[in-house]
This record gives C-alpha cells, structure tokens and sequence, in this order.
C-alpha cells in the first residue's frame, strides 16, 4: 500500500538581511545590506502510512513548522518533492484542501467576538458540508470534548483550552483524512493538555485518520504517537519508535542538589556523573533506576534543603543521538 | 551628564528605526505630495476659469504660494507618537517606566525627534528649495528678518503640535476607543491648523473662533510669516503668542498625564 | 452547458457565504456599539469637512473648466457614495492584508477550499462608514442633480447607475493593488497612506486637472473613472470612447489585478518565514 504521505529531498531555504548594532551600521545599511541564507529545511525524506500518529520533535527553530506548512500547500519549497493523499501540496488543489486539517497552536481561525457556532457554521459552507452530517459531527465532536454548551459563547470569552477545542472541533467538521497539529498545546494548563492529547489519540484510533503533529514537548508525543521524528537544524535524526527514542532520552535522570553546608564535589561522584558543583549547589546525571535509591543516600548523608529531578532538555537528548551516529534514521 | 545618556540613547534609537523603514519614509512623503497637487490644480482651475483678481482674500500666486509652502510645513510639524503611547498605556509597556528610572515623557519625545530628524533634513532642503523658486517667480519679499523669524516659529509650531498630540495621546488611559480621539484630533489639527488651505477663506466668524485656538499657529501662522501675508509687528505678537499656547499646552498635558498615570496605577498597569 | 450548470453552482456558494460573512459582521458590529457610534460620529467629521469645502468652492460661482459650480455637487455626491462603497466592503480587508501576513492568518486562509482572494478581500463589511457616507451622498447627489436642472429619465437614472458599478469594481481593482505592493515592503504603513490620498483626489471633478494627468487617472491607473464617470453620463458630458471604456475598464483592470494578486501570493509562499 503506498503512504499517504510521501516526501522526497524536501528543502527549504530562507533569505534574509543583516543588521548589525549601532547608528553606524544603520547609516551603511541604508546604502548596502548584506543577504545571508538560512537553510530551515536540509533536504529531508520520509514517508507516512494511512492512520499513523506521527510526531515531530525538535527544538524551536528546528524546521517542523517549516516543514508541516510545506506539506499543507502553505509554503513552496526550495526543492525536492512531497505527495499528500496523491496531490503536490503546494498546487492547492481544492480537493486536496477538503481532504486535510491544519491547526496552528497560537493562531485561531475562530472569529474572536463571535460565538464558536458561528464561526463552526461558516467552516460548513466552505467546506460543503451536508445539514446532516453537520449535526452528527457536531454534536459528536461537542459531547467528546465536552464543550456543548459553550457553542454560544463568544470565543474571546473563553479559556485557551476551550479555544483549543473549539478550533478542533472547527477543524474535524468535514471529516479530513490527515489532521497537521502544530504545537497544539502550547500555552495550555496540564489538564487541558491531557484532555486534547487524548481526545487527538481516540480520533485517531476511532477514525484512522492520520495525525502529523509536531511538538517541543515531549509528553505530546509520549501520549500520542507511536512513531517519532527528531528534527534538528532542519535535518531528521531519527525516525522510529518512541519507545527507543525514549531509551536515549529516558534513561537518565538529572538531580539538583541544594546544600544548607557546602559539601566536597569529590564525595558526590560516586553517585553519578557530576555536571556542575560549587559550595552549595550540585547537578548530578545518573541513571533512571538509580534515582530513588541515590535520592535517599544523598538525604540521609548530606545536608540537602531542597532538590530537583529534572529529564535531559531535548536538546541534549538530540545531540546524544547524534553522537550514537549508527542509531539514526532507523524505521519502524 | 549621565541621567541624560539614557534620553540621547532614546534619540539614537528613533533616528535608527527611521533609517530602518527608509523606503517608508520616501513614501510617506511623496503621499503627502497629493494632497498639494489636488488643491493646486483646484484653485488654478478656479482663478483661470474667473473673471476676479481675488477670491475670499487672496490673488492666485498668494494662494498657490500658500499652498505650497503650508503642505511642506505641514510635514515639517507633523507628529504620530499617538499610537505608540496608547499601545504603551494598553498592553503595560508603561510599566517599564514606572519602574525604571526614566521619564517616560522625555524618553517619548526624544525618541520622536530622533525619528524626526531625517525627515526634517531632507523636508528642509525642499523647503528651501521652494522658497527659493517661488521667491524668484513671484517676489513674496522674503527679508533676512523674516527667514530669521520663520526659523524660530517653526521648533515652536512643532512644539504646539507635540503637546497637542500628547494631550490626546492621554484619551487612552480612559477609553478603550481611544483611536477615536486620535482621529478626531487629527482631523480637527489638519482642518484647522491651514495644512491644506487657507483658513481665513472659511470666512471671518471662524477666524474669530480659530482666534481662541492654538491650531492656526501651527501651520497657518509660520506659511503667513514667509510668504509675506503678515507685517512684522503682528508677527512679534503671533511668536509670543505660540510660546504662550506651548506653555499652556504643556500644563495641560502634564495635568492629563497627571490623571491619567493615577488611574493606570489604581487599575493596576 | 455542465460547465455553466457548475459555474452557476459556484457562484451560488459563494454568494451564500459572502451573505455569512455580512451576518457575521453585523453581529460583530452589535457587540460593541461604542465602536460602532464612534466609528460612524467620526466618518460623520470627514463628511462635514468634504461638505464645508464643497460648499465654499461653489459658492465661489466659477467654472470649473467646462463645469458650472452647481454641478460640483453631484461629484461630490458620487464621490461619497463611492467612498460609502470603499469603506464598508474593501477598505478594512485590504488595510488588514499585511496584518494577516505578519500575524499568520494569511496561512490558515491559504489552506480553506475557497478562493484566497475573496477570502482575504471581502471577509469584512462594516456598516458604521457605510451608513453616513451613502445618506449624505445621496442627498448631496439629489441636490446637485436638481440644481443642475438634469431630468430624472430612465436612461439617466440606470446609466448612473450601471457607471456606479463599473466604479465599485474599479475601485476594488485600483485600490487594492498598492496594498498588495506592501507585500514586498512589509510593515510599511506609507502605502496605505498614498492610497488614501489618492482616494480624495476624487473629491473634486477631474475637469480641474490637466491633460496629461487626466489621462493617466482614466487609461493608465483609472483613479477618476470611479466617481467622474457617472457624474459626467448624468450631464451628458461622457463622450462616445469614455462611454465604452467606462464598460471595458473595470473587466480589464479586475483580470490584472487578480494576475497581479497571484504572482504576489506566489512570491510569499516561496518566501515567508
């Protein structure tokens, strides 16, 4: 069967000026400007089968937007191919656009001093929906969400994560076959954010639809996805199963140590690799299964007042993987 | 000298933005051209097409001449801080200033004249270009004491203009729709202030009114001044005059910004 | 004839949506009436300053190069009802074209299964400028039609008219492309602003201007077919060619800047970031 999503030696670059600090460079800029290049998207390839739940990592500035807005017809790329449900994203073909979703995080397609159901009817008429199954949908998607009787509740008036849930449901009226999320829960209290990642997981199941969602946060993609692709200065650096990802990432822990006493560094290496130390304060990495076991001997022998277990930021977790070289770019 | 640092650097940072958006700053002066070239046309149209030298008080040159010179002016002293300062009052930029050691009134206005200052380079190049033209073609009698006069009337028109504009910039401490005010007072300043026309022609009962209001020292009084309209003495008395509605204008304004700033504060930022 | 059955269809659609998009806007504009009193006690301002003006040029009794000063009054009028036009459907969508590019709504429009340009073009409609601009410029248009002593017959009235609606399409081609312009220069307000002033370029008859810019305000960027056109049928001052141009123009012009629209799209999308 071939994939719904198809991308080959897809790349993308940025021109732009530079500007440099000071009255002096302003006056030269006004006569010269220097045009620099920023590569966001290294050709990059892959490919997506019908009802996956993918995810995109990587750091701000890594290329996902970049690269979701190429696959949704909004940017054209520099160079190389991607096929969407068999249609070239960027010719924005109107029965391409009827097939899929995007929903941006921080921007809404709601009408902000209008009722959602306004703005959900209007949707309705652009996307040709019958009287029918807009009710069904509708009245599905609000009881899933939970979200009935805020229809008629100026959107202005309501909280980020009803928004978010009203642009959802705005966005599965029409039944699409692909859904694109671009930092769906950004900004959003941990409630809310558990209720969309599950309510995205159950309409995935439910549906097949395929879900492409991109992300800096790690626990989207753990409730979510199964497989994950790792972006880094617009280049993959792995593409495979959360769980092994998880395996680079997860399996150490870092652990911040406050001190009422300053306390000899040298004392604390035997509990794992020591990051930073002065008198009173210490970060220390160690294994997972360490953690609990250390945690109280480090208690019971030193004079702790505060700590910290932290994950490895991302970006370390990334450059780890770069530097496992022979694990990259392994495929489900 | 170093409390003052901070306002020279406030300068920099206007004359910086302005060079930024250039191609802007082109075009907002050719749009200004427009206007000027309508109101040209309109009264050439009037006078070539009329049997009378004079129509409501002034021959053709005197009013071409007017026109001309009141729209270069007009740009000279005009001001646009209104939007910033609103912005500064509704999304809490205030608040930067309340907490630090900066005058935000004097932080404002020099940030203004930093972006002024291209403008006013090149607008006075024209200006004395054109001055030169129409001196030539049409002898307004421009005398060394006159341009002298000229010079000082015009810091002090755009000074009117500025307090003008900060006492209106305050209507957003109290309305949500306060770009209503903006509008509004633009609208009344480019009427009333002889930007586009002269507005003794709009008959003598609203001169009397114009009489009570700073707006025709603005534009109206320093044209009148060089193109000869007005004998010397009443142009002592108009100097005087715009200094005394500066003064005026500046108590306002502080009272306003005085209320203002309690209500911001009461409210919370 | 299943291409017109569908064409037919399209049309329907969209007018179906457009009339959404009017009831969205009046529900909007009811939310805030402080806005929407403001808006139109302003918009009431600029009237009365365009009509002081009016009135004291014609009181001035001159002609104006071919055009007794009573007549003023029905270019004036016109103007108005184009400006009424210009306000309530165009204006607010094409000053909020670099909005949408900056802010991003550009994107999530680009992937609806509608036209970009309609969207982008004609989503808002405001009520507050429309309403003080169309009333005065009626009652300034009948005032100038009856002191100027012009019949009210049936060809006048609908050639007035049918010259109306070529200036409403003219006025969406020629205003919206500086607006686009901006696209290449972004954040620059300085075009709006010339735009604008170009607009009340038209407040007075285009017999005040010379030839050669008369002919580049109706052949080349046609500025002053919007309002003058309709004014000079009316008095029987349209000449054969302007009478067919006044037809032909508004076609033209619309493909152009509909081309023009699609290579500025093209251009952000190989360019936003």
């Amino acid at each position: 069967m071939s994939a719904i999503i198809e991308v080959k030696d897809l790349c993308k670059e940025f021109s732009y000026y530079e500007k440099d600090v000071g009255l002096k460079n302003s006056v030269k800029n006004l006569f010269l400007r220097k045009k620099l290049i920023k590569k966001a998207v290294k050709p990059i390839s892959f490919e997506i089968e019908q009802g996956e739940a993918v995810g995109f990592l990587g750091p701000n500035g890594a290329g996902k937007t970049t690269t979701l807005k190429m696959l949704s017809g909004i940017l054209y790329p520099t160079s190389g191919t991607a096929k969407v449900l068999g249609y070239t994203p960027w010719e924005r073909k109107n029965e391409f656009k009827r097939q899929f979703s995007i929903v941006m995080g921080q921007k809404n397609q709601l009408w902000w001093d209008l009722p959602a159901n306004e703005s959900l009817y209007l949707n309705k008429c652009i996307y040709e929906i019958d009287d029918k199954s807009y009710n069904e949908t509708l009245s599905t998607l609000t009881e899933l969400l939970d979200v009935k009787d805020l229809l008629k509740v100026q959107v202005r008036r309501l909280s980020l994560g009803e928004r978010m849930k009203m642009e959802l449901i705005a966005s599965l009226l029409h039944k699409p076959k692909i859904l694109f999320l671009d930092e769906p829960t950004i900004g959003l209290d941990i409630i809310s954010q558990k209720k969309i990642r599950d309510f995205i997981s159950y309409y995935n199941k439910e549906h097949k639809t395929t879900v492409l969602l991109t992300s800096h946060y790690m626990a989207d993609i753990e409730g979510l996805c199964k497989r994950t692709i790792v972006i880094n200065h617009g280049e993959i650096v792995y593409d495979g199963e959360l769980s092994k990802v998880n395996e680079v990432f997860d399996n150490k822990k870092i652990i911040k140590l406050q001190f009422e006493s300053p306390v000899e560094t040298h004392l604390l290496e035997s509990f794992g690799k020591i990051r930073e130390a002065e008198d009173l304060k210490a970060t220390i990495e160690m294994e997972k299964s360490n953690v609990r076991a250390n945690i109280m001997e480090l208690l019971g022998r030193f004079p702790v007042n505060d700590f910290n277990i932290e994950d490895i930021p991302i970006e370390e977790g990334i450059a780890m993987l770069y530097s496992k070289g022979g694990k990259a770019l392994e495929k489900v | 000298m170093k409390k003052f640092k901070k306002y020279i650097k406030a300068f920099e940072l206007g004359l910086q933005s302005s060079m930024e958006y250039r191609a802007n700053f082109a075009l907002s002066l050719i749009s200004s051209i427009f206007p000027m070239i309508m109101q040209i046309f309109l009264w050439t149209a009037i006078f070539f097409n009329s049997k009378e030298q004079e129509i409501l008080g002034y021959d053709y040159m005197q009013m071409i001449s007017y026109i001309v010179i009141a729209s270069i002016i007009n740009k000279l002293v005009s001001t646009g801080f209104e939007w910033d300062i609103s912005e500064d009052i509704k999304n809490g930029g205030l608040n930067k200033f309340i907490t630090r050691p900066v005058g935000y009134f004097s932080y404002r206005i020099f940030s203004f004249l930093g972006s002024k200052v291209m403008q006013l380079a090149v607008v006075s190049v024209i200006l004395t270009i054109i001055l030169t033209v129409i001196n030539s073609k049409f002898s307004l009698g421009i005398t060394p004491e006159r341009i002298v006069l000229f010079l000082i009337s015009i810091p002090l028109a755009l000074l009117v203009n500025t307090f003008i504009c900060i006492i209106s910039s305050s209507a957003a401490f109290w309305m949500t729709e306060s770009w209503a005010a903006f509008i509004f007072t633009n609208l009344l300043v480019q009427f009333a202030s002889g930007g586009l026309f002269p507005v003794d022609i709009l008959g003598k009962g609203f001169m009397r009114l114009l009489d009570f209001l700073p707006f025709k020292y603005i534009v109206y009084f320093p044209t009148n001044i060089i193109n000869g309209k007005l004998p010397i003495q009443e142009i002592f008395m108009g100097i005087i005059m715009q200094c005394l509605w500066i003064a005026i204008m500046f108590i306002l304004s502080k009272i306003f910004w005085k209320i203002g700033m309690k209500k911001y504060i009461a409210v919370g930022g | 004839m299943e291409k017109l059955k569908k064409a037919l269809k399209t049309l329907k659609r969209y007018g179906f949506i457009y009339l959404i998009f009017i009831k969205n806007c009046l529900i909007r504009q009811m939310e805030y009436p402080a806005n929407f009193f403001l808006s139109m006690l302003l918009e009431c301002c600029f009237l009365g300053a365009k009509l002081v003006y009016t009135f004291l040029i014609s009181n001035t009794n001159v002609n104006l190069n071919g055009l007794p000063s009573d007549s003023i009054f029905i270019f004036t009028g016109s103007f108005l009802l184009m400006t009424g036009f210009y306000m309530a459907f165009f204006y607010f969508n094409f000053s909020n074209i670099k909005e949408y590019v900056t802010d991003g709504s550009l994107d999530i429009f680009i992937t609806k299964p509608v036209s970009l340009q309609f969207m982008t073009t004609l989503r808002y409609v405001d009520f507050s400028t429309m309403i003080p601009n169309f009333i005065g410029g009626i009652i300034i248009l009948v005032v100038g039609w009856q002191k100027s002593g012009v019949e009210v017959s049936f060809v006048k009235v609908a050639g007035y008219i049918g010259y109306l609606i070529s200036g409403v399409v003219i006025t969406y081609s020629v205003m919206l492309a500086p607006q686009l312009l901006n696209f290449i220069i972004i954040k620059g307000y300085a075009l709006g602003e010339i735009a604008d002033a170009l607009w009340d370029s038209n407040s007075m008859p285009m017999s005040i201007y010379s030839k050669p810019i008369k002919i580049i305000g109706t052949y080349v960027f046609p500025l002053f077919i919007l309002s003058n056109f309709s004014s000079l049928f009316v008095l029987d001052k349209l000449g054969a060619v302007n009478i067919i141009w006044g037809i032909a123009a508004p076609v033209l012009f619309f493909f152009l800047v509909r081309l023009l629209w699609k290579n500025i799209i093209k251009k952000y999308s190989s360019a936003s970031s």
